[in-house]
């Protein structure tokens, strides 16, 4: 089926269409500006890559606000959490382990987790936590919902800083694709 | 040497996969029933395969090579049942000369189109019942002598929620349609509209000033990157142009909504889905009640295969959905002589070529348009000069006309194609464009306001099998008789000069309109794509052949949906915006007859 598709193409599982507009029901009058990252947030920048879950990023007021919008879906207390992940970070060859940091909960829509962080930071072994990950998203429209998305270019700074080569090589390769056909416009 | 090949049997067997088809795979596929989609052409992938060739204007936009060769497949066309019908022979532009939009794979017709978008009016749905209720049916005999036209099964009302349901798959880009087409209360299209032209601008000042309600036009070009319900996601448009004008080459980055970028990945990621290109249907097998028990097709290497279903869903483009059926004996061909039969019955022009034209030069108006009047975004629109928006009593015509203007120019044949009956190589390049750009550029925009009007259907022109024609596999061409009636000559008289006026109203200078005709137009040589009816939907088994869920009459398991099943022609400029309900109207419906078999009505 994968060859029989497009590479110019988003694809999501329809599952997380269906709880991202549940999502923007609940946070509409919401102010708290949020957005959409992690594989979810690749895949709507065009990487072809299957998402587990949505990874919502958003600051510390952010996160309180919507977890007092979503109580419907009873999200977990929400909390400060230094969490390691599976994943070291790769500094002059030499693997380290690396954590984030963030006031954070998580919750289900329709059996689709949903993790919220705000404030997020990254710390690599025991050096000093990184600037607050902010950024000017890119809009994606989930049917007709205006999305924040993290851009692919923040993404990709931010593997290069932890030596994900393979991730990197991924981005770069959508990147690309995308001057390409810019630079067709303006042959 | 060919063989005949076998296939086990499938739920639904999907016949051509372009808009409607697409919709019809993903939601039985989505649905758990097993789906089969067969597709004369091939699949392109235009990233790849059209990327690299998008700029051969020559090839694309003139020999059409992109369009299924006629050498496989045409139509025969004469003006009235005493000629002798000729052969469409050659795809040429669209303004002058005879076009044909057929489908060559996946995606169909919709590869070509110009993703212009706009519903239908209530009017549409019931022309026939509101006219004669309003005005008598002695005005519409009058207006249209042997007039053919039926109700729709449904009313606008009814197709709204469907409506909304394919708008918000397609990404249909848009606010409203203004005060005068009802359902957008609490309702936007789902993605915003292109920026406005500078022109698009001056017909919105013009004809509010006017007393008009103008709105953008709407429009199936992703203005934003977009997600559809299906999980499927284009990038926004990147306003290349290339998508318009009679070259209407297919969108590289996916933003001009078609099958390809819409339903047909959703569908193939089920698991339920199997998608077979090159594959030309020539037949549907029938059991001894009528029912269809098989599809056969000529794959790539001529062999016949057969394909059993449970459900068949004719997508076909145009006159190809009365050619199967009636080169397979499925339906009641129409008689002409004593008007019964209802197989190819009621054709009818969907948006007619303009017989009068009002154009005007905008000075100074900025932008970077060479003409107006191609390019499917950054218009605005009105409706108050179409279907009975406007008082017809005295008039002796239905409907009325879209004018629309300010759509982002083209940027290869699409710009000479007004000047240009007959291009040839001379007019291409970059000395051609050169020219072109001094003459029109920076400061002079052309604007042409054609009212189009209505062709309505009328006992004459019927489709039926050419005896003399045949495809390269030895069935016969379907062969049209049409021509024009004087409905839509009279609409254009009364109208031009009103669009005279809007242009006049924009500032325009130099503001013309065509001589007032008083006699019929030939139809022929400007056949054109836009047809409509020939296997229309109808709440009476005699004059149509399919009911309000899109199943025939005559065979309960085949189903179809598209231009083609429309009964009335119409007067916006989207004929494919309302085929995208009917598919989900019929998709609807296989899934009500694959629970329970039998009528559905």
């Amino acid at each position: 089926m994968e060859q029989q598709l497009s590479p110019i193409l988003i694809i999501i599982p329809p599952q997380y269409v269906s709880a991202l507009l549940k999502l923007h029901e609940k946070l509409e009058d919401k102010s708290k500006e949020w957005a959409l990252s992690g594989d979810l947030g690749e895949a709507l920048n065009g990487v072809r890559i299957k998402p587990d879950c949505v990874e919502i990023v958003t600051s510390k007021d952010g996160a309180e606000q919507i977890h007092e919008a979503v109580k419907e879906f009873r999200p977990e207390p929400i909390a400060y959490r230094v969490q390691r992940l599976t994943r070291n970070a790769l500094v002059g060859n030499v693997e380290q382990p690396l954590y984030a940091g963030s006031h954070y909960f998580e919750f289900q829509i329709d059996g689709i987790k949903i993790k919220v962080n705000g404030d997020l930071q990254f710390k690599v072994n025991d050096w000093g936590w990184g600037d607050k990950f902010e950024f000017t998203p890119v809009w994606v429209y989930i049917v007709n919902k205006k999305t924040a998305v993290v851009p692919l270019h923040v993404k990709l700074e931010l593997y290069q800083n932890l030596g994900w080569s393979d991730k990197v090589e991924k981005l770069n390769l959508v990147i690309t694709n995308r001057e390409r056909l810019f630079h067709q416009r303006v042959r | 040497m060919s063989q005949i090949i076998n296939h086990p049997s499938v739920d639904v067997v999907v016949l051509g996969m372009g808009v409607v088809g697409g919709t019809v795979a993903v939601e039985l596929s989505k649905a758990g029933y097993k789906v089969v989609g067969l597709e004369r052409g091939p699949h392109w992938e235009f990233a790849t395969d059209f990327f690299y060739t998008k700029f051969d204007e020559w090839g694309i936009g003139f020999m059409r090579k992109f369009d299924i060769s006629l050498a496989i497949t045409s139509s025969t066309l004469r003006n009235n049942s005493s000629q002798f019908a000729l052969p469409i022979r050659r795809n040429t532009i669209g303004y002058s000369g005879q076009i044909i939009s057929e489908g060559w794979g996946v995606g169909g017709m919709a590869q070509h189109y110009g993703g212009v978008m706009g519903r239908y009016g209530p009017w549409v749905y019931q022309v026939y019942s509101d006219t004669a209720s309003k005005y008598g049916l002695g005005f519409l005999n009058a207006a249209v002598p042997h007039q053919d036209i039926i109700d729709w099964p449904m009313t606008y009302d009814d197709y709204t929620p469907y409506y909304e349901q394919w708008e918000k798959m397609w990404g249909v880009c848009g606010t409203n349609e203004g005060p005068l087409l009802s359902g957008f209360d609490n309702y936007s299209y789902p993605l915003p509209p292109a920026p406005t032209t500078p022109v698009g601008t001056a017909f919105k000042n013009a004809t509010e000033a006017l007393g008009y309600s103008p709105f953008p036009g709407p429009h199936a070009l992703a203005t934003q990157s977009f997600v559809n319900p299906y999980g499927v996601g284009v990038q926004e448009c990147i306003y290349e142009g290339w998508c318009a004008g009679p070259c209407n080459y297919t969108c590289e980055v996916g933003a001009k909504a078609n099958s390809d970028f819409r339903t047909i990945p959703a569908a193939l990621g089920t698991g339920n889905f199997e998608l077979r290109i090159n594959s030309y249907i020539f037949r549907l097998d029938t059991d001894s009640s009528g029912n269809i028990i098989a599809a056969r097709y000529y794959d790539e290497q001529g062999n016949v295969n057969v394909q059993p279903g449970t459900v068949f869903f004719n997508g076909l483009w145009g006159f190809n959905i009365v050619k199967l059926m009636m080169n397979s004996g499925v339906g009641n061909n129409y008689d002409p002589v004593s008007s019964t039969g209802s197989l190819g019955r009621g054709i009818a022009m969907g948006v007619p070529p303009p017989v009068r034209t009002a154009t005007g030069i905008l000075d100074n108006i900025g932008g970077n348009s060479y003409t107006c009047g191609s390019g499917y975004g950054g218009a605005y629109a009105i409706r108050d000069l179409c279907d009975d928006n406007f008082d017809h009593t005295g008039l002796n015509f239905i409907g009325g006309a879209y004018p629309e203007a300010g759509f982002y120019p083209g940027g290869g044949p699409n710009n000479f194609a007004f000047f240009a009956d007959q291009p040839t190589p001379a007019m291409i390049g970059s000395t051609f464009k050169a020219s072109l750009k001094n003459v029109f550029l920076p400061t002079k925009t052309l604007v042409a306001l054609a009212p189009s009007g209505v062709s309505p259907p009328v006992t004459d022109w019927y489709i039926d099998l050419d005896p003399h024609y045949t495809d390269q596999y030895g069935d016969p061409l379907p062969r049209l008789t049409i021509d024009w009636t004087m409905n839509e000559v009279n609409c254009a008289n009364y109208l031009a000069p009103k669009c005279a006026d809007i242009l006049t109203k924009m500032g325009a200078s130099n503001v013309q309109v065509s001589p007032e005709i008083t006699t019929p137009v030939s139809h022929n040589p400007a056949w054109q794509a836009h047809m409509r009816g020939g296997a229309r939907i109808g709440s009476d088994s005699a004059t149509s052949v399919f009911n309000k869920w899109q199943q025939c009459w005559t065979s309960q398991n085949l189903f179809a949906a598209g231009e083609i099943c429309k009964p009335m022609g119409d007067n916006t400029t989207a004929g494919t915006h309302p085929i995208g309900p009917m598919s989900y109207v019929a998709a609807e419906g296989i899934k009500n007859y694959l629970k329970t078999p039998g009528p559905l009505v």
